[in-house]
């Protein structure tokens, strides 16, 4: 019995080393693995061609060191590790979804079929054994106590890296890499490098995956591709899904379940006389099961991903523009449960604020062009476009488009559709490639860069619906709006101080709790930003774009499925903008908005320039009106 | 209300995806004839009620009639075959399919008259008519809308539902479209429209209803709500 | 040159049972927007049902058939049973993938249960290879080009020239948007499926017979081979899919002469991810440029 225990321990152990690190990729990175399993081997392998010395023929295999065990799981480590930066460079550039997952089968599919089929790697099919009882010599421990000490020896283990995970899970690096998973192109346009922050995650995770291996080989003595079946692979997944993907401690429950059922679900049954496959097979069954039934009814697992909670009490805190504390305190909190994967379709829910959208502020007298702050005029400009070109099959979308932005003003940017004018911002954000022509930003030829350099030096755009990062709560998408290389360096989130600073400087959080004052968002800092209505994720996205203190921000569409209503509060914050240093360009349907809040407008049509200038100067000139205005209500 | 006889009545309708109701005990009446407007700030749940009343949220109570017979709970495709036609915001047309294959799916249900249905529609739509060779994906924005609005069109529906079919269309489009829904109107259609865009609608309205958290909060003749400055203030907006 | 035109007749056999399996995956992912990865299964289903009513009727005839209903009928029990349910609830994709393994899991375990794990042998009798043209062919292999030919020629009428082929392809556009054109998208689906899952039955089926023996396992790793095909096509297309499986059982077999058979999976691996890097919508359309586009 005490032999089970120990036993069930040490496998739960290593399991649960492995389910962290897939964590890690799964969970946080948001990328399905297939080749996780592969790393495990991998680090199996090395563990045992390092320490089981010379091969003796006929088995053959690479390498045949003895080094102590403590030099080899270190290298075997690393081992897995390059084999995912290889995999990961590979995969993670342009692929994403099932095709990642196709493409990383492929990867452990072939490396099962080389160590299984080539001979010289890893003795084929026969595998290697050999690994008895590693440091027990040294320690003259006889066979009982050595399975008390390995199993200490790996919980000890398993208990450093679940500290690891910790930190790296509330550090910054751990949060940026989950905004990566829940909008790409929002982190993008927030400076985040998306290639190098998945590949970090990526090796990181592979390298776990080797350490497990390294335990593994010892536990066994042994490893061979039937070690390497693909059940185990479907248990460490599952137990992954089960806990709670992107929750440490789901993570590990998740562990412990999964090797409880495998083991106890088939205790009682009898053996089946001529067929020895069927217990076996009842289990796998049930794990498939599992799998199934989990995902229908709880697929964020049993313990869900938790964000950071500000406990922070918002009554002192002046808000530098008329918030409606009596309005938002009186609608109810209580707030529909998340989607579930986050992936259903999204609806509008109701919240506290929305009862804060329908009543008015201050009497509000007709825009007028004096509402605008005062601006003086200035020459310097902000954003060059010269000649720019880009072509969609036969189809020039943008044509030779040039136009400049003055510094410190907020310039409208209005056209029929297919005018041409979010393609122009995607050029310019670096989110699709021009054929031909330059943009230069505040001095810097920018064409051509990626979008997470673009934001670095300080063009942050929006896009034409809100892209807030769901699954985390609004204050962590306010505080992730400002690019910390310092911070989210990977190993910062490991050797980092306490977590407060770990996550972000006190002042920095001091000023996203201003902010967040100011755009009345506090009742909701720590709500999960996808259960917010549209107009709240647009306030939201200002809020972090307040937080970004750009040069240079490019609103696409803010007002689109916006209720009016929202309009004066969104121009203030756009003037707020404009303050504060940031200079704004802003496309846009509705006029009256445009009207209100740009000092210049552009008009495109067909793919370039059509007409510049205030915009009282643009309702009479004929061509634009052809294009575009039509008969303009009065 | 008019007192003509009732297109579309909806009563007590509540609906939501999964956890607490979106619209709870919602009513509204549409006639022929006439465009009905459902407005309202944010989160107020009016797409919740379209797609509801076209089948593709199930209630979990209400009843629904049209032309006076009960239809509550059918699913979206048992309802086209009972009059009604709903025309999506987003991804409204078959991407990969020409215009006139668009309006041929659009007539999938009709016994008969499938040719003869488009040569009318192409008639209020003589652009569509010029493309009708193009794939939907090559259109603009505004020709799209247009080819969705046509394609709900085929069936000869008795309610015509339509959400946010301006959204995102430069002023001009947006205007051409009013010109449209009018014409639909007068082919004694009963219009039933969402629109972000308030204040135009409520001035092309017969009648509209004011949704608020996913219930009932007014109703009236369009004109007059548009004349009443607190309806102004709390759900049109000075900006629109 | 002879040599090569003797591979290319092998190659086309290979193609023609690829061709299959990967039209009916690819039609599967057309109406539910969903990479079945229990597809594999339909086909040992096929193959165990042809075996089945082969050693209890003799009749080749009736094994072929028995291995289409039975892919059908096991093909409409997954899509109901548990496809359809995560399509309603609108779970995401790669959920309902994953849920797809765990189905492939209790598939097979289920069929080791009734049939235990080891290999069966499938053996049937057959002509010695007879001179077609410049190929060498025996006459199992004959009826397996022909069978094929016949097959995608009756698909391709359905789903060009009739009513619910139209149905089929608005479906896979926009779902949504077919329903509210009063097409009913879980009819069409559940029809489609059964008629998938016939003609990965009788895929299995002739797979079994050409290689001679199958497990419970042997689906799964012709499914391998299978996604290959339907990616280098192009998911959700069902005449390029064709395109595909040709191409690579084509391939397959001329590097089945430099490389043995253990790696021919492993190879085709390769080739699926080198596809997919080079152009992920499959070979016959355009790759973006960058990673947003």
């Amino acid at each position: 019995m005490i032999q089970y225990l120990v036993s069930i321990l040490t496998e739960g152990a290593i399991f649960g080393i492995m389910a962290l690190g897939l964590n890690v990729i799964w969970g946080w990175s948001g990328d399905f693995d297939l080749a996780y399993y592969g790393y495990v081997a991998l680090g199996a392998y090395m563990t045992l061609v390092l320490t089981i010395g010379p091969p003796f023929p006929p088995t053959e295999y690479i390498l045949g060191l003895q080094l102590p065990y403590l030099v080899a799981v270190p290298l075997a480590m690393l081992s897995s590790a390059i084999m995912g930066l290889i995999v990961g460079l590979i995969a993670l550039r342009h692929l994403r979804g099932i095709y990642f997952s196709i493409v990383t089968l492929g990867a452990v599919y072939v490396l099962y079929v080389m160590a299984g089929q080539y001979v010289p790697l890893f003795n084929g099919y026969n595998g290697l054994y050999g690994l008895f009882n590693p440091m027990g010599a040294a320690l003259g421990l006889d066979f009982q106590s050595y399975q008390y000490f390995f199993l200490g020896f790996c919980l000890f283990i398993f208990i450093l890296v679940l500290i690891f995970m910790a930190r790296v899970s509330g550090s910054r690096f751990g949060l940026a890499l989950r905004s990566l998973r829940e909008d790409e192109r929002a982190a993008a346009a927030f400076g985040r490098d998306i290639y190098l922050l998945k590949l970090k995650a990526y090796v990181l995770g592979a390298a776990f995956g080797g350490l497990a291996g390294g335990l593994f080989a010892a536990y066994l003595s042994a490893f061979n591709p039937s070690a390497w079946a693909p059940i185990e692979a479907i248990i460490l997944y599952s137990a992954v899904l089960v806990g709670g993907k992107g929750n440490i401690k789901g993570v590990v429950l998740g562990v412990v379940i999964m090797i409880m059922l495998i083991q106890e679900s088939t205790r009682f049954l009898p053996e089946f006389p001529g067929n020895p496959a069927v217990v076996p097979a009842l289990r796998e069954m049930v794990v498939g099961a599992v799998l199934v039934l989990f995902l229908l009814f709880r697929p964020q697992g049993l313990l869900p991903e938790r964000r950071y909670v500000d406990r922070f009490s918002y009554d002192n805190i002046d808000p530098g523009v008329a918030v409606l504390p009596a309005q938002a305190r009186e609608a109810s909190s209580h707030l529909p449960s998340p989607a579930q994967d986050g992936e259903q379709s999204s609806s509008t829910a109701l919240s506290p604020l929305s009862v804060a959208e329908s009543v008015a502020e201050a009497p509000v007298h007709q825009p007028l062009a004096q509402d605008r702050t005062e601006v003086p005029a200035s020459e310097a400009a902000v954003l060059i476009v010269e000649g720019l070109y880009k072509h969609f099959g036969g189809v020039a979308a943008v044509d030779n488009c040039s136009f400049r932005v003055q510094k410190g003003q907020v310039t409208g940017l209005i056209g029929p559709n297919g005018a041409g004018k979010s393609t122009a911002i995607d050029l310019i954000s670096g989110f699709k490639l021009q054929d031909a022509g330059s943009v230069v930003f505040e001095d810097t030829a920018i064409q051509g860069m990626p979008p997470h350099r673009i934001a670095r030096l300080g063009l942050i755009r929006t896009f034409q619906t809100p892209r807030e990062w769901p699954g985390l709560s609004v204050l962590e998408n306010v505080l992730l709006a400002r690019w910390d290389p310092e911070r989210e360096a990977l190993w910062r989130g490991i050797i980092g101080l306490r977590r407060f600073h770990h996550l972000t400087a006190k002042s920095e959080l001091d000023r996203a709790r201003e902010i967040l004052a100011e755009f009345g968002l506090s009742k909701l800092s720590n709500e999960r930003a996808g259960n917010l209505s549209g107009g709240q994720k647009r306030l939201v996205e200002f809020a972090r774009i307040r937080m970004a203190e750009p040069k240079l921000v490019i609103l696409d569409e803010p007002m689109g499925g916006v209720n009016p209503v929202l309009g004066e509060r969104m121009a203030k914050a756009i003037d707020g903008f404009i303050i504060s240093g940031t200079s704004v360009i802003i496309v846009e349907h509705n006029l009256p908005f445009i009207e209100r809040v740009a000092h210049n407008v552009i008009v495109m049509s067909q793919g370039s320039v059509v007409a510049t200038g205030p915009f009282e100067s643009l309702r009479s000139n004929q061509s634009v009106i052809d294009a575009y205005l039509g008969e303009v209500p009065v | 209300m008019s007192n003509e006889v009732v297109t579309l009545s909806v009563q007590g309708l509540t609906a939501g995806y999964g956890g607490p109701p979106i619209i709870e005990q919602v009513s509204v009446k549409a006639s022929r004839g006439e465009i009905t407007a459902i407005v309202g700030p944010n989160g107020a749940g009016k797409s919740t009620l379209l797609k509801t009343v076209a089948g593709l949220i199930r209630p979990t109570a209400g009843k629904v009639f049209v032309e006076g017979k009960e239809v509550s709970g059918l699913p979206a495709e048992k309802l086209v075959r009972r009059g009604i036609a709903y025309v999506p915001q987003v991804e409204n047309v078959f991407p990969d399919l020409t215009v006139r294959e668009n309006l041929d799916m659009g007539g999938y249900v009709r016994k008969s008259g499938v040719r003869e249905r488009i040569e009318q529609l192409f008639l209020l739509f003589p652009d569509l008519k010029a493309a009708s060779h193009r794939r939907a994906s090559t259109l603009s924005g505004g020709q799209r809308t247009m080819l969705a609005l046509a394609r709900g069109l085929m069936v000869d529906p008795a309610v015509l539902i339509l959400d946010e079919p301006s959204a995102g269309l430069s002023p001009k489009f947006q205007g051409l479209i009013w010109e449209r829904i009018e014409q639909i109107r007068a082919t004694n259609v009963a219009v039933v429209i969402v629109e972000q865009n308030t204040r135009e609608t409520l001035r092309h309205a017969q009648w509209a209803y004011v949704l608020v958290l996913g219930k009932n909060r007014l109703e009236g003749p369009g004109h007059d709500l548009l004349e009443d400055d607190e309806v102004v203030n709390l759900y049109v907006g000075r900006l629109s | 040159m002879n040599e090569v035109l003797l591979t290319l007749g092998f190659g086309l056999v290979t193609a023609a049972i690829l061709a299959l399996s990967a039209v009916a995956f690819t039609l599967e992912y057309a109406v539910t927007n969903v990479a079945n990865l229990s597809h594999g299964e339909i086909l040992t289903i096929g193959a165990y049902a042809a075996y089945v009513i082969q050693r209890a009727t003799g009749n080749i005839l009736f094994a072929a058939l028995g291995a289409a209903v039975a892919g059908g009928i096991i093909a409409l029990v997954m899509y109901t049973a548990v496809i359809d349910i995560f399509v309603r609830r609108g779970i995401g994709t790669m959920s309902t993938l994953i849920a797809t393994l765990g189905m492939s899991f209790v598939i097979q375990n289920i069929l080791v249960i009734m049939f235990g794990a080891a290999n069966v042998a499938y053996t049937i009798p057959q002509s010695a290879p007879q001179q077609i043209g410049p190929f060498l062919w025996t006459s199992t292999e004959e009826e397996i080009i022909i069978s094929a030919l016949c097959i995608t020629a009756i698909l391709y009428v359905i789903i060009t020239h009739t009513k619910f082929g139209k149905a089929l392809r608005a479906v896979f556009q926009n779902r949504s948007l077919a329903r509210v054109t009063g097409i009913n998208a879980q009819l069409v689906a559940a029809v489609t499926w059964f008629l998938a899952g016939m003609v990965a039955g009788y895929a299995g089926f002739i797979l079994a017979e050409s290689v001679g023996t199958f497990s419970p396992y042997f689906g799964f790793s012709f499914f391998l081979i299978t996604l290959t095909a339907a990616v280098a096509g192009g998911l959700g297309k069902p005449f390029s899919t064709m395109a595909g499986a040709l191409i690579v059982g084509i391939a397959l077999e001329f590097t089945g002469g430099y490389i043995s058979a253990s790696y021919e999976l492993a190879f085709a691996f390769a080739i699926l991810a080198i596809i997919i890097l080079v152009r992920p919508r499959g070979l016959f359309t355009k790759a973006g440029r960058t990673l947003f586009e």
